[in-house]
């Protein structure tokens, strides 16, 4: 009970101590087993302070942070592929009670964390054995709560193996010197390292549509807390709140991402987004009478207020790769356009945007941040400050002219709009 | 007269005095004449051939043809010969590594023309460096790596003899949103609108940075441009790095600057665009070849004249009937000619290498054939990026680079491969850079590694595949973290082999496995003729 109310006391800390405020409600409740009342914005929300999810007064080495590819086990918990086929994983232990009880599917669940009972070397080695943490581990599968704030997606994970190496997701190179104030040995996670924090096997990345951390620094960052009912099945779980996924804090570069993978492309709230009509939208909603959306904030359209609108993030509508970055847009300095050449066969232009992060080619996630609304400038002075974008058709061709484009991209977009909060 | 009659012999209708099959036979001739006609008008009859160059391996050639509109087909044969539409733009000869496509800019009607076409085999890329960061300078310092929407920072390419590759910082902390190449470095604007604190009275600097060398800067008039880097161009030979000439335009007045070189840029002669031009035409693209400005004019969809709904047909009209003028002017005398441009309605990019010029719309490219007019013919149509050269033009398409000689009127693939997403041509002299990134399977490091590749002249053997077909290895059980390569040197980080302690749960590295792991990959590349020509880096 008294490590309930230091959690609570934490969490409460870390939630009047964010950027953003965060409102304090749903707090994680050890005594009760229903997974209906848990909030993950409580985990979300002290991604900026110190505080670790507690159980049984064992703390989880990370509650927020990137995550990476594991190898899947068999009943005997031998990993069957990959470099490391044959050798077990720490606590192989639980894997053939885990596939007796929930199938053995679940065994795609697991979790691979730096865990507390030993510290960790930059190159993976570790040392330093609290027996006690340990014989914890061993004694049953304990089991994590998993959140993609991104997509909105959950798992209970079960906790079977040990890892990932520090570097991986940060470095390329596992000799490296220790990066992010890594110092020799570590346990946990310290302050400021964004590498992986966690591992899974594929089918758990794709429960949760995460991607992976990358040395780029691309990849999702995904919220953990000790599950609240540690007899929960491992696999996809839903974590109902009224506004689940509304903490913008937990999602910082990055749009929310719908079960088709498609995200709304601007970084403006349902009540903000102005597109020049009215949503729905009827059948066009742009000047020239074609599938496009020139979207923009309220106050920008109707009150010339342009800084409620400049700079505001573009996020890629999704998965797919951009092209055409090139030159500033019509010689206009700080001014850029481009293709996202989308992994759904559409080519989506994106006009009159600046600040543009990512590079010619790159591959990028729906979701992600891949420019900024640019000045009144990036129209010519033509219009207000605002985000253009449609498709090209037929399918496959390039977006941005006016006499091609994609009539379905209406109802995709009135849809992306109806889901925004 | 009655026009129809009654033969009383026969009793048949007569029309003029004729029978009815005189008419018929009258109106077949008829129809097969304008058939004849039109097919004569609309196809013409064409000889096609091709031969094998050096090095290229005897494989299937495949013919195609590409309309002006884009479209691909195949033509039907009778042996060399064939009858294209007149609309065909371009012929295309490619083989499975090797591909050449001749530009056609029209067919004459009374005449059967030759085209032949050499597939030439793929030159081959020279690894320069790593963590590129999209856009690549060379000059004699070095190789530089920038964001391509600014010069704001730019990183040096490293190459250790045995540490990992990468990159260092050359310069931070500087304005480049607005830059350009020009000769060893770049030509950029400090806009004193975006200084902090901004300073409305500050005139407008630009600046001319040497990566690896000096930075200098001048101050324009302030006249010239409100004091803000808006709508103001620098214009340069992309071409050719010796040309000392620039020019600087501001797109809204339609104002220009000519530079005959960096020493004398204060003794800029000022000079304006010709009155023949459209106000309404608010696209300004310019280059420049020498002292030979070329800038296209045409309209533009987001211009105050037609933002609006109802102005939209107004601009779609407007653009049709005058779809964009091209005005060459002679520097310093600032002599103008101006022509209308045929056959392209509105263009994005304009690009002259020495002689010819290039408009790009969307990722259509076209070569301009000065006349009476400027005529356009499509040259590719799926294009990223070019990048002019002496007297030639690189542009990469399809994950290709492409290299179009004017010359010849004719293209040829210089190198493609699975693995390489080939972007961003950059040209110093004889020195062909590409940016490019590496088509790994998502989610996997190599993904994110962006290189600079040089293109060499040296051809790629038959039936051999390029170093970038093979190279870094994509099979995970290798246990390779990274892998990164050059002519002479193969690096490879490799992930290590934990062993756990099942009793205690520490973990250590398992040297012998890691060993067994190197010797592998060791193997693995002697099998590919890779380990005796490199030296092998392991880390």
């Amino acid at each position: 009970m008294k490590q309930l109310l230091l959690l609570v006391i934490a969490l409460t800390l870390a939630c009047l101590t964010a950027a953003r405020p965060v409102i304090a409600q749903g707090f994680l409740d050890f005594t009760q087993n229903d997974i209906q009342t848990y909030d993950p914005r409580v985990a979300c929300s002290s991604v900026s302070g110190p505080g670790k999810s507690i159980l049984d007064g064992h703390e989880l080495p990370a509650t927020s942070g990137k995550t990476g590819t594991e190898k899947e086990i068999n009943r005997d918990g031998v990993v069957t592929s990959g470099p490391d086929t044959g050798n077990h994983v720490s606590f192989f232990n639980h894997a053939n009670g885990i596939a007796s009880q929930y199938g053995d599917d679940a065994l795609n669940y697991y979790i691979t964390m730096r865990w507390n009972y030993v510290s960790w070397y930059w190159n993976g080695t570790s040392t330093d054995l609290n027996s006690g943490e340990f014989q914890w581990m061993k004694e049953a599968p304990r089991k994590v709560l998993v959140t993609n704030s991104r997509t909105g997606k959950s798992i209970i994970a079960v906790a079977l193996e040990a890892g990932p190496a520090p570097w991986t997701g940060v470095d390329t190179q596992p000799n490296n010197n220790p990066k992010q104030g890594w110092a020799n040995p570590q346990r946990g996670t310290p302050l400021g390292y964004t590498g992986r924090v966690s591992g899974f096997p594929q089918k758990a990345l794709q429960a949760l549509g995460a991607t992976q951390g990358m040395a780029d620094g691309s990849g999702d960052v995904l919220q953990y807390s000790w599950a609240p009912d540690q007899n929960a099945a491992p696999g996809p779980t839903e974590v109902t709140s009224a506004n689940q996924n509304s903490d913008a804090s937990c999602a910082t570069g990055a749009a929310q991402v719908n079960a088709e993978g498609y995200a709304f492309p601007i970084g403006l709230t349902k009540a903000d987004v102005n597109n020049g009509y009215n949503w729905p939208c009827a059948t066009n909603c742009h000047h020239d009478n074609t599938p496009a959306f020139d979207l923009a904030h309220n106050d920008t359209v109707k009150n010339n207020d342009d800084a409620k609108t400049v700079g505001v993030p573009v996020y890629a509508i999704f998965d797919g790769k951009v092209q055409g970055i090139g030159d500033a847009h019509r010689g206009i300095a700080g001014c850029y356009e481009f293709q996202l050449v989308g992994n759904d066969g559409w080519q989506y232009w994106y006009g009159h945007i600046a600040g543009v992060p990512v590079q010619e080619g790159q591959a990028v996630t729906a979701g992600q941040e891949i420019a900024r609304v640019g000045q009144r400038k990036c129209t010519a002075n033509g219009s207000y400050p605002h985000l253009h974008i449609d498709r090209g058709s037929p399918k496959g061709k390039v977006g941005g002219l006016a006499c091609c484009r994609d009539q379905s991209m209406v109802p995709l977009m009135n849809s992306l709009y109806d889901a925004l909060q | 007269m009655n026009i129809i009659s009654i033969d009383p012999e026969t009793n048949q209708q007569r029309i003029l005095g004729k029978d009815a099959r005189f008419w018929l036979v009258i109106i077949g001739i008829v129809a097969a004449i304008l058939v004849a006609l039109n097919l004569f008008l609309s196809f013409a009859l064409v000889h096609i051939s091709y031969n094998l160059g050096e090095q290229v391996p005897a494989d299937k050639v495949e013919l195609s043809i590409t309309s002006s509109s884009g479209v691909t087909t195949h033509p039907m044969f009778l042996g060399s010969y064939a009858f294209i539409p007149r609309s065909t733009s371009t012929i295309t000869a490619q083989t499975s590594n090797s591909q050449t496509v001749k530009t056609i800019a029209s067919l004459p009607y009374f005449k059967i023309p030759a085209f032949n076409l050499t597939l030439q085999a793929q030159q081959t890329l020279s690894n320069q460096g790593s963590q590129t960061l999209g856009c690549n300078l060379v000059n004699s310092s070095g190789v530089f790596t920038h964001n391509c929407t600014s010069i704001s920072e730019i990183n040096k390419i490293d190459r250790p003899t045995n540490g990992m590759w990468g990159t260092v910082p050359e310069r931070a902390g500087y304005q480049g949103d607005t830059y350009k190449r020009y000769k060893a470095g770049y030509l950029a604007l400090q806009d004193p609108s975006l200084a902090t604190p901004k300073d409305t009275n500050a005139p407008l600097r630009l600046e001319y940075t040497i990566p690896g060398g000096q930075t200098q800067f001048i101050n324009l008039p302030k006249d010239f441009s409100q004091n803000t880097a808006d709508n103001v161009a620098i214009v340069t030979d992309q071409a050719n790095q010796a040309t000392d000439a620039f020019v600087i335009a501001n797109l809204s007045t339609g104002k220009f600057l000519y530079m005959p070189s960096w020493q004398q840029a204060a003794t800029a002669t000022a000079f304006s665009r010709t009155t023949q031009i459209d106000t309404k035409y608010t696209a300004t693209l310019c280059t420049m070849s020498g002292t030979q400005l070329s800038c296209y004019y045409g309209p533009y969809q987001g211009s105050n004249d037609f933002e609006s709904q109802q102005d939209y047909k107004k601009y779609q009209d407007y653009s049709r009937s005058h779809p964009g003028k091209l005005e060459l002017t002679t520097l310093p005398s600032a002599q103008t000619a101006v022509y209308s441009i045929k056959n392209l309605d509105t263009a994005d990019n304009i690009y002259q290498s020495t002689s010819t010029l290039y408009l790009q719309n969307h990722e259509k490219l076209y070569q301009l054939s000065i006349g009476k007019n400027a005529d356009a013919t499509l040259i590719a149509a799926n294009v990223n990026h070019t990048g002019p050269s002496l007297d030639t033009l690189y542009y990469t398409a399809g994950d290709s680079l492409f290299q179009h000689l004017p010359s010849e009127q004719t293209t040829y693939l210089r190198f493609h491969s699975e693995n390489l997403t080939a972007l961003n041509p950059s040209i110093y002299g004889d020195q062909i850079l590409l940016n490019s990134f590496i088509n790994a399977p998502e989610g996997t490091e190599l993904r994110t590694i962006a290189s600079v590749y040089q293109l060499t002249p040296k051809k790629l053997p038959a039936n051999q595949k390029h170093i970038q077909d093979i190279l870094p290895y994509r099979d995970e059980n290798l246990g390779i973290a990274f892998m990164d390569y050059d002519d002479t040197r193969i690096y490879i980080s490799m992930q290590p082999v934990y062993s756990t302690d099942l009793q205690t749960g520490i973990r250590t590295i398992n040297s012998a496995a890691l060993k067994d792991r190197q010797n592998r990959i060791v193997e693995k590349l002697r099998q590919d003729a890779l380990a005796d020509n490199h030296q092998l880096i392991f880390r």
